[in-house]
């Protein structure tokens, strides 16, 4: 596989449409320890019989347990990642630093990935992780395309995942408290209401945006996972949003010769072509 | 207990009251977000207050950004070399977990202090995290929570305790203000606090450079100030301009000289 649709799922329900749409992985949180509500999250039990739909059908399976983690929680966090392991489960995506570093040590076949929460602006955030057994950084929504590809050059071994629809955001990456609506036909949960600036009603908000149409860019950077965003959206929302960014990546032509890529000319793609 | 000083804009006549006070320990230089809304003349101005400071035997504690990228790593890396080698300035606020390991392996005896805004976006909420941090060459932390105080003592971290806890409703990549070519329109347009109107509740929100609705809050209880005098023995007073910040420092004044 070369390039992988990384969609949510908020139910067990959601998996099937969406491995039918072109998902090649699914993510789900893990119930009480992930970024959001309880209800858009699946119980140690809902992950099991969804990493056998997921394996059946040749996809992977990615689990979040992406909140904010309290010394009380981490035994039992610990032990319900070792029963995630026993289940089969792909990759487990985290947001803070213990417990990655912890996670590395304890899970021998399960990948880790660094979540967007943690923050990762620079290439030697990326060379902790990597020195730490993480797989995977899942990079800030808010980074511009020379410092993606800067801190891609400097650690080419790392994987990268990109949040290709939904929610990307140039305020702080989702650690905000801006309102948050749930808009009708807008799978978006962010802060999708307008601000206009009172002196020239300038917008300052943020929109929904997806890579679809621009995703060739990141293919050639060397991009390897595109998530959708909206565990908590009813999935038939989220459907045609992995069909269209499947479609988008099938559709990718990577240029053969990438040596006038200057910085687009890195180990891994070339094993890609 | 000692006495920092940290707000949004430096002026001549906070140099003249700070030297003036022995009880001031030091001051944070360096903004959150941008160094031009904190120095008109960005980062030769933070140097030209670290030497003024420094004259006046005050400790300086440099804020790094928020945002630490390849656009602005290496220019902040080699002003913290030259301030280490030219001004012996060893504290150092972080909130980036690559620059807090970057700058304790270029300046080993430096003190690297986990700031309010990296704790408001760091996502550290337990000591595995904390402990992370420590084996990266963390040595403190700012707080302003009562419990964090005494965890973190009992972990040998420094707590220095925030008199001005730091709240935003976001902070973005992109200054919210539309003058940046303009130094002087520039930090004016920081310093009004223009008010912004969303189109669906109307309510309105403040802009204040890259934050939205920033403001500080001010914890005078009993309880925090009893478990900062148990646990600490740094305090950093923040304020957005010199004047608020001299209105905290005699409220802080008239708080400690009750414990001492």
């Amino acid at each position: 596989m070369k390039y992988e649709v990384l969609a949510p799922a908020g139910e067990i329900d959601a998996i099937l449409p969406l491995i039918e749409a072109g998902a090649d992985a699914i993510y789900v949180g893990l119930k009480g320890f992930s970024s959001r509500p309880n209800n858009a999250d699946l119980s140690l039990d809902e992950i099991k019989t969804a990493v056998n739909i997921c394996h059946s059908n040749n996809t992977r399976l990615h689990v979040a347990i992406n909140a904010g983690i309290q010394n009380d929680d981490i035994n039992i966090i610990q032990s319900n990642l070792l029963s995630l392991e026993r289940y089969g489960v792909d990759a487990v995506i985290l947001s803070d630093w213990g417990m990655l570093y912890k996670t590395t040590q304890l899970l021998t076949k399960t990948e880790v990935h660094a979540s967007t929460l943690l923050g990762v602006y620079n290439a030697k955030t990326v060379n902790l992780l990597k020195e730490m057994g993480v797989n995977r950084v899942v990079l800030s929504t808010n980074l511009y395309i020379d410092e993606i590809i800067s801190i891609m050059n400097a650690e080419p071994d790392m994987e990268y995942e990109i949040v290709a629809d939904g929610g990307i955001c140039f305020n702080d990456n989702r650690i905000c408290e801006l309102p948050h609506y749930l808009k009708e036909n807008d799978y978006c949960v962010g802060c999708k209401d307008e601000y206009y600036r009172n002196d020239d009603m300038v917008s300052i908000g943020s929109k929904s945006i997806s890579l679809s149409e621009i995703v060739q860019i990141f293919v050639e950077l060397g991009i390897l996972s595109y998530k959708i965003e909206g565990r908590t959206v009813p999935y038939k929302y989220i459907v045609p949003h992995t069909k269209k960014l499947s479609e988008a990546l099938k559709n990718t032509k990577v240029k053969k010769d990438t040596s006038s890529l200057h910085y687009f000319k890195r180990v891994n793609l070339e094993d890609r072509l | 207990m000692n006495c920092y000083i940290q707000t949004d804009y430096v002026s001549p006549s906070m140099l003249e009251f700070i030297e003036k006070h022995e009880d001031i320990k030091g001051v944070v230089l360096g903004d959150y977000t941008c160094n031009r809304r904190m120095f008109s003349g960005g980062y030769a101005e933070l140097i030209k207050n670290v030497g003024q400071y420094t004259c006046i035997n005050k400790e300086i504690i440099i804020q790094t950004p928020i945002y630490a990228t390849s656009r602005n790593v290496d220019e902040m890396m080699a002003g913290i070399v030259f301030l280490d080698t030219e001004y012996h300035v060893k504290k150092y606020l972080v909130q980036d977990v690559g620059i807090l390991a970057t700058i304790s392996e270029i300046i080993p005896d430096a003190e690297l202090i986990w700031s309010q805004m990296g704790r408001n976006r760091g996502n550290i909420f337990n000591m595995n995290s904390v402990l992370f941090l420590q084996e990266h060459g963390l040595m403190g932390m700012e707080v302003a929570f009562k419990s964090r105080l005494s965890v973190l003592k009992k972990h040998g971290m420094k707590a220095y305790a925030s008199y001005g806890n730091i709240v935003y409703k976001s902070v973005s990549r992109n200054c919210y203000n539309k003058y940046f070519s303009n130094d002087t329109v520039c930090r004016i347009a920081c310093c009004d606090h223009s008010e912004c109107l969303t189109t669906k509740n109307n309510k309105e929100i403040s802009v204040d450079g890259f934050f939205l609705d920033k403001a500080y809050q001010y914890d005078d209880s009993r309880e925090y100030w009893d478990s900062v005098y148990d646990n600490c023995e740094n305090v950093i007073i923040h304020a957005e301009n010199f004047g608020k910040a001299l209105e905290k420092y005699n409220n802080y004044k008239e708080i400690i000289v009750t414990y001492e």
